[in-house]
């Protein structure tokens, strides 16, 4: 598979449907949340970096994503070595999944 | 920031599960918009009202104006942190009956003996998973279940205390009346009488055998009334001469009369505001029923040796033993003042019209010596009650009194035997039974005994001086049947 069609795939993600008017809020927060790590990168601000990965580990797993949870986790343990690297590849990692995530209720 | 939820509709229990269960308040304290979104949205899932804030300030206040049997805690918030909000929620009155679950996602080693020592319930650990949330609220729930159920049997016990409580006084003011004691039916009526002149202001006069608590009725009557903070002054009329009555009751005037050295006030005087009791009212001269006559007309007195009246507000209680309207007949007794002092009329009862008060009035009597003594006498075997419940007791309570007095002094153990008894308690038994052995023949003398013990077979057996089976026998050998 290229990385191209890898991309365009969708992961189909199951969750509870009684969460179900909360989902579109919580993903549109994890959106102004790449906003606010890449102007933080940009500003050099690692405590906002952790905070913010911290946040999105203790949310993720609870709304059924649990590759937020990880990818928070990552940012999190980065921004405290102030690994701009790694940061900048978990928060592309999160990117590409709130990209290709399709929420399947149930 | 902060933010009301009420359940929702849809997705959550019905409302009869709800009502099952019971509806709970709970507070979800969390900075974090989401994972305080998903809290809620959890605590709503199971039909119960939960109110959002996002800091431990705001949280505070609307912990102390509602009330939350579950919080949801984060640990750490902007400004007061949950674990300070935690021991100020503790030590508030309505804490006991929270239920506090922590969040955190510190990952320190001592968070959990952190939380328990601040007064929280529960911990949860960051990230957390829906189900996780689910199961750890099901938990705090069964916590609220238990402190209802606590509660519940704590306010049940503490209604049934109150109900014993009251039906102790209730109880209690069936067999007594301040230092009254009785249950039988005319004591009853006693209570009553007085609790209806206790309401109203006008002279009673209280009538009965001397010993039969002439006194303790004034004063019940007193201690029940609006005067009861007034004084109470008795006054034995018949203890006194002519002249001394009078300027005790009304006063005098210094030089009034030989040895009147100084002014000086009398019982009315003294009794303003309150009352007077006058016992043995009967025996007053004519001259002080004169002076008492214009106390009760006017309202005024004058001390002797002056004629300036006084005026007095005295509630004047009267008792006698004699028969006050023969007393008017005959002439010792002035008519216009008996009317005076009957507005109202107490007849007590002889203690041998209220037998049934005897044993109750003895148990009170064994009590009050007891505890004067010292001697640890609290029971009364069955042969010397039944001497005691048989006797005539002409001098009433007081006579009964007594005899209980020197039974206890007589007495050798925990019990009065009926030898302890006075000798006059124990002489009518004696007497009683010496009608019977006078008698010719057995069967008159069963006959007779059953008569004397209104068919108490018991009882009839005693006066005999048999058993009760003993009894039983000679009357089935005498061929003599009873209905």
């Amino acid at each position: 598979m290229s990385d191209l069609s890898r991309r365009l795939e969708k992961m189909k993600i199951p969750i509870d449907s009684d969460l179900q008017d909360l989902i579109p809020g919580f993903l549109e927060n994890r959106q102004q949340d790449i906003q606010k790590l890449q102007a933080a990168m940009a500003a050099g601000d690692f405590d906002t970096i952790r905070t913010l990965g911290h946040r999105m580990r203790g949310d993720g797993g609870g709304y059924g994503f649990h590759m937020i949870s990880e990818i928070g986790q990552a940012i999190e343990a980065a921004a405290q070595v102030k690994d701009r690297a790694e940061i900048a590849t978990r928060v592309d990692a999160l990117i590409d999944y709130l990209e290709r995530i399709e929420v399947v209720y149930e | 920031m902060s933010e009301s939820i009420v359940p929702q509709e849809s997705g959550g229990p019905t409302t009869q599960e709800v009502d099952r269960r019971r509806l709970i308040h709970a507070l979800v304290v969390e900075d974090d918009e989401d994972m305080r979104g998903l809290i809620v949205k959890v605590v709503q899932m199971r039909g119960h009202q939960v109110i959002g804030c996002g800091n431990a300030e705001t949280a505070w206040t609307t912990y102390q104006e509602g009330s939350f049997s579950i919080v949801f805690l984060d640990w750490e918030l902007p400004g007061m942190d949950g674990l300070e909000l935690c021991r100020k929620v503790r030590s508030h009155p309505k804490g006991e009956r929270s239920v506090i679950v922590m969040i955190t996602a510190r990952d320190q080693s001592d968070d959990l003996q952190a939380v328990l020592r601040a007064g929280a319930n529960d911990y949860i650990a960051k990230p957390v998973t829906l189900d996780m949330l689910k199961v750890r609220l099901a938990i705090a729930e069964q916590s609220v279940r238990n402190i209802d159920r606590r509660y519940e049997a704590e306010d049940a016990l503490r209604e049934q205390q109150e109900t014993v409580q009251d039906l102790k006084r209730q109880l209690n003011e069936k067999t007594q009346f301040r230092d009254l004691i009785g249950k039988s039916r005319s004591m009853g009526q006693l209570y009553a009488q007085i609790r209806d002149l206790a309401k109203v202001d006008t002279t009673v006069l209280i009538e009965g055998e001397t010993g039969t608590g002439k006194e303790l009725v004034a004063r019940a009557i007193h201690f029940s009334s609006q005067r009861k903070a007034g004084p109470f002054i008795a006054v034995n009329c018949a203890g006194l001469t002519d002249s001394l009555l009078g300027s005790q009751l009304f006063g005098h005037k210094k030089g009034a009369f030989t040895g009147a050295v100084e002014n000086q006030q009398g019982f009315f005087e003294a009794a303003d505001g309150g009352t007077v009791f006058l016992d043995e009212i009967g025996d007053i001269s004519p001259a002080v029923q004169t002076s008492l006559l214009r106390v009760l007309q006017e309202r005024e007195i004058v001390r002797i040796g002056e004629s300036k009246p006084r005026k007095v507000d005295v509630r004047v209680l009267a008792a006698t033993h004699h028969n006050l309207s023969q007393d008017v007949t005959n002439g010792s007794f002035r008519a216009d003042l008996l009317y005076r002092i009957r507005v109202a009329r107490i007849q007590l009862p002889s203690l041998r019209e209220r037998r049934e008060d005897i044993s109750l009035l003895v148990t009170s009597f064994l009590g009050q010596c007891s505890a004067v003594t010292g001697k640890p006498v609290d029971q009364v075997s069955r042969e010397a009650m039944h001497a005691l419940t048989s006797y005539a007791w002409p001098g009433n309570v007081r006579e009964l009194k007594s005899a209980i007095e020197s039974a206890l002094i007589s007495c050798k153990d925990t019990m009065i035997q009926v030898e302890d008894l006075p000798p006059e308690v124990l002489d009518s038994r004696v007497a009683q039974r010496a009608v019977l052995v006078d008698l010719p023949d057995e069967k008159s003398r069963m006959l007779a005994a059953l008569d004397q013990a209104k068919g108490n077979r018991t009882l009839a057996a005693r006066l005999l001086g048999m058993s009760r089976a003993t009894l039983y026998r000679r009357l089935t050998e005498l061929n003599l049947t009873l209905r």
